[in-house]
């Protein structure tokens, strides 16, 4: 079994460990009354006895299976764009009530197209602004869906 | 680094400075005298389409009338209607976010310890504009015809009453007022929280509960009216036109639910605002149209002001205090 | 024939100007809405709900309705062409309609979603019509046991979902009932794994939920690899219709997707999203050729996206014959009537036949329009799949993020989102599976409320799901199947020891 299927086992058996832990501490009940940690309880005994048979099933297999681990997950990948991108959606959620919508979002639009693929400037541009203002039209003036004002009061 | 990733750079930073200079300066806007001059967010603690949701947008659609500007209402239904609270807690006070209060947010909640906010200090009570029937039904094929015919048949059967209010009992309105009746006539029902009054509805009829406790719509009086239903008795003095002979806790046990349906903003409203909303709301609740739906859905007006509202919180608020406190004792009692 | 006459009258409503107009804008609006990821028909209609308050009882009711069932032919869309469900019940139609779409396939994913759509919508128009008083008052009979009976019965279906390992597709179904837990308990009121978040108390939103595992964790898969070498869809499209194959391997797909849905959409609580994993688990379980499930097999979008259009017309029987709303949306329409002075209930269908009769007869009209909407559109859809990747997909975040937003207006539904496309990512790179997840997330909750509120009702015995005919009912065939599902497993073990002694 390749490092990645166990690495993924395991962390769902810390998670399970964790929710059991917790929901212990919620108070699980009686069998005939359960209370709030009940089903936490429940679910995270099931995940840890499903963790544990995932790996241990996985060791017991033939080595057969190791000819299939030249498959890569992680060389190879551009994650560090995923990372940018997900920094930069996180910056927009901050942004948004700091600048405002129309602000906020066209900067999004512009980080987005230029961060992981080379794309002209006027092209990234022109389409940010078509963007913003088409959303807006459809989300704030249509939908009435009331974004956080920011700067410019909109 | 690359050329394209420096530029990005560059623009981030510049607006990002830019945005720290505005924060510096102080944007928020002076006193508004045209007060209002844009759309006002109102925030409603219950979901789309029920009868409260209903109330507050009437009332929303008839103070557009009388203050000039439309209301954006939007749902934020949870936590007991709490969730409005905090929202409308933490916003600008620039009298364009305003939200519902029923007794559960802003008083129940805060004194069973089960909400942030501790008490009302942070809110402006704008003012009261109806009350909700809450009648306590059976099924009518079930074999009680008054209140205390069900209370006997409770003592011999505790816990065999299974009634549903909606919520939990330790923190709606509803649930502390059946709770002191409880005590009073010293029997134990079993409470099944379910989540909305049609829930309760559906429940009652499918015969899953014996005792519904909740709010009503026009669809669930109809079942009262064609027989199926029997209203035994009314939490609160306010009853459903043409069944006031069927008694109100106050007339059996000396009290009632506490019951208010109104409108909230955050503290600190500047004057203007303030006279503008006590002339409008004074205004919408005789509107002939808003006295119309109110009745047709079973809420009907009943009107304090500012003032008289505060007067009234201030008096609850220790009583209620007591009666939740009483009831936790006797639920921590109970555990052991 | 009775039935005939009342249609009559329906229909002669119908054919005002005034209400085909409400009835084309509100299934219009609808598909937009269901199109847009994120705000759902609760949104739209709550925002047209005033301006119904001018019109007559049946214009509102036909445009409010319209939305509604217009929403579940919009959602497919995103679902088959960017993974990214429309709302709830498309989750599934991600599973084999974007499967579809990358290998070409987005037309027909996208006709035969929408011809399916059709039969289902009217099917359960027709059983609205004919059974709706004795179906109503049998799901009054669904109390607390009977739906756990129900909750354990869909989730025996996860076991179909999973095409991968089946241990590590329980793992993530446990999961998914642990986070679809996380919130405020409907019994003590205390908080459960909120972690001091006030947002948290009413649980994690099922939208940005689903949103993220599937829809942003696709972004990242694909901007992660190098685009300019691969095109993320295949463009050489191979057909804009679904082929006479297709229409054989769909056509029973659809009709018991439009049976189960129907069934289900009348229960509270139930509606178009179990009915669509339910329809979905059922396929895979009777195909001929389970293991093309997940990879583009046309019956995985046919009868779920059947069984979460008739489930919206199942929707309506207890609102119409009972005047109790199995869902939100439902509910708004009941205030919306109640605002025009109309009860639902047990007398409309006589007192108020117009109401009644009108409303079937819009939704077969609507139903139509929405037909002949979407066919041409599937042309101008499958031309969104040519844009270059990386001017589409800022537009996919977009779209997503101000659609997480609108859902509650809050940018705390943006962070879950995120928050699940991260991980939705991750487990598609260590080999986990989302649909499960998603499935228990949904039924994980309703059945720990089932169970509390009937050991509630029953003061404590477990023997209330088993002397109530429906719930014991329940729970035997959930026993049989879960038994059908191991048997297999073990007689295969068996075989397989003495193979490899040999």
């Amino acid at each position: 079994m390749t490092r990645h299927q166990r690495l993924g086992s395991i962390f769902w058996l810390v998670v399970g460990i964790y929710v059991a832990i917790a929901s212990y501490q919620l108070g699980l009940g009686r069998l005939h009354k359960p209370g709030p940690g009940f089903i936490f309880f429940l679910s995270s005994l099931i995940l840890i006895i499903l963790g544990i048979i995932d790996l241990v099933g996985n060791l017991k297999r033939p080595k057969i299976e190791k000819e299939k681990k030249a498959e890569p997950i992680w060389r190879g990948f551009r994650w560090h764009k995923v990372l940018l991108v997900l920094g930069g959606i996180v910056a927009y959620i901050y942004f948004l009530n700091l600048l405002g919508f129309l602000l906020s979002t066209f900067l999004l639009m512009v980080f987005l197209y230029k961060a992981v693929e080379p794309t002209r400037w006027w092209v990234a541009i022109l389409s940010s602004l078509i963007t913003t203002v088409v959303s807006y039209g459809i989300f704030r003036v249509w939908l009435q869906v009331p974004f956080p004002p920011g700067i410019l009061e909109f | 680094m690359k050329r394209g990733a420096k530029e990005i750079l560059v623009i981030v930073g510049l607006v990002v400075t830019f945005a720290l200079l505005f924060q510096s300066v102080d944007l928020a806007k002076a006193k508004d005298p045209d007060y209002p001059t844009r759309p006002i967010n109102f925030y409603i603690s219950y979901g789309a389409g029920g009868t409260t949701d209903l109330m507050f947008r009437a009332f929303c659609d008839t103070a557009k009338k009388y203050l000039g500007q439309p209301f954006v209402p939007i749902n934020k239904v949870g936590a007991a209607g709490t969730l409005v609270g905090v929202t409308v807690m933490n916003s600008k006070p620039d009298g364009y976010t305003f939200g519902s209060f029923a007794a559960t947010n802003v008083i129940i909640a805060p004194l069973s310890g089960e909400s942030p906010y501790k008490d009302i200090s942070n809110f402006t009570l704008i003012g009261n504009f109806a009350n909700y029937v809450y009648p306590l039904m059976v099924k009518a094929d079930a074999p009680w015809r008054t209140w205390k015919e069900l209370i006997e048949w409770a003592r011999k059967n505790p816990r065999g009453i299974k009634v549903s209010i909606t919520g939990a009992k330790s923190n709606t309105s509803m649930g502390v007022c059946v709770s002191q009746a409880e005590m009073k006539e010293n029997v134990e029902f079993t409470y099944i929280p379910l989540k909305s009054s049609s829930e309760t509805l559906s429940a009652i009829l499918g015969g899953h509960i014996t005792l519904y406790g909740s709010t009503v719509d026009p669809s669930t009086l109809e079942y009262v009216k064609e027989g199926k239903l029997r209203i035994l008795a009314f939490m609160d003095t306010c009853k459903v036109p043409g069944y006031e002979s069927i008694p109100s806790f106050q007339e059996l046990y000396g009290f009632s639910i506490i019951n208010v349906m109104g409108v909230l903003g955050p503290k600190g409203l500047p004057d203007n605002v303030l006279k503008k909303w006590d002339d409008t709301f004074a205004k919408v609740v005789k509107d002939p149209d808003f006295v119309n739906t109110a009745n047709r859905m079973y809420t009907p007006v009943v009107y304090m002001n500012r003032t008289e509202l505060n007067k009234y919180m201030a008096e609850i608020y220790p009583k209620a205090g007591e009666i939740i406190k009483m009831l936790q004792a006797e639920e921590a009692k109970q555990k052991k | 024939m009775e039935v005939l006459d009342n249609l009559y009258l329906g229909f002669s409503h119908i054919f005002i100007l005034e209400n085909l107009i409400y009835c084309f804008l509100g299934v219009f609006i609808g598909t937009l809405i269901g199109v847009l990821p994120g705000i759902g028909p609760v949104g739209a209609m709550s925002i047209l709900l005033p301006a119904t308050f001018k019109t007559s009882p049946i214009g509102s009711i036909i445009m409010l309705g319209g939305i509604y069932y217009g929403a579940m032919y919009g959602g497919s869309t995103t679902s088959i062409l960017v993974n990214i469900p429309g709302e709830a019940a498309s989750v599934v139609t991600c599973l084999d309609g974007y499967q579809m779409a990358r290998h070409g396939r987005a037309g027909p994913a996208l006709g035969i979603a929408a011809f399916g759509s059709f039969i289902a919508g009217t099917l359960s128009i027709v059983g609205l019509m004919l059974i709706a008083p004795p179906l109503a008052s049998i799901a009054l009979r669904f109390g607390p046991p009977e739906y756990f009976s129900l909750m354990c019965l869909g989730l025996t279906i996860l076991i179909y979902l999973a095409s991968g390992s089946i241990i590590r597709a329980l793992m993530m179904a446990v999961f998914g009932v642990i986070i679809g837990c996380v919130g405020q308990d409907a019994e003590t009121g205390s908080p459960r794994f909120v972690f001091g978040i006030y947002d948290l108390m009413d649980g994690i939103g099922l939208a940005p939920f689903v949103m993220g595992l599937f829809g942003i964790s696709e972004v990242f898969l694909n901007i992660e690899q190098v685009l300019k070498e691969r095109n993320i869809f295949e463009t050489k499209l191979k057909r804009l219709f679904p082929n006479l194959q297709d229409w054989k391997d769909s056509a029973m797909p659809i009709m018991r997707g439009s049976i189960l849905g129907f069934l289900l959409g009348i229960l509270p609580g139930g509606g178009a999203v179990i009915s669509s994993f339910a329809s979905y688990g059922i396929e895979k379980k009777i195909s001929k050729h389970p293991e093309k499930f997940g990879k583009g097999a046309i019956e995985g979008v046919a009868g779920p996206e059947s069984a979460n259009n008739s489930a919206t017309g199942g929707a309506f029987i207890p609102l119409l014959t009972l005047g109790i709303p199995p869902n939100v949306v439902m509910a708004l329409l009941l205030g919306a009537l109640m605002m025009h002075g109309v009860t639902p209930g047990p007398r409309l269908i006589q007192e108020n036949p117009v109401i009644f009769w009108g409303v079937v007869a819009s939704m077969y009209v609507g139903n139509g329009m929405l037909l002949l909407l979407n066919l041409p559109l599937i042309g101008l859809w499958v031309q969104v799949l040519k844009v270059p990747y990386k001017i589409l997909f800022p537009l996919i975040i977009l779209f997503c993020v101000i659609g997480a937003y609108s859902i509650n207006n809050s940018t705390f539904d943006i962070a879950i989102m995120l928050i699940f496309g991260v991980l939705g990512y991750l487990m598609r790179k260590y080999n986990f599976e989302g649909a499960p997840m998603v499935l228990a997330f949904v039924l994980g909750p309703m059945l720990e409320n089932a169970l509390r509120l009937s050991l509630l009702m029953s003061d404590g015995s477990f023997l209330i799901f088993f002397n109530r005919p429906i719930a014991a009912g329940g729970m035997i065939v959930t026993i049989l199947m879960l038994i059908s599902c191991i048997v297999p497993v073990i007689r295969k073990k068996r075989e397989a020891i003495p193979l490899e002694e040999a």
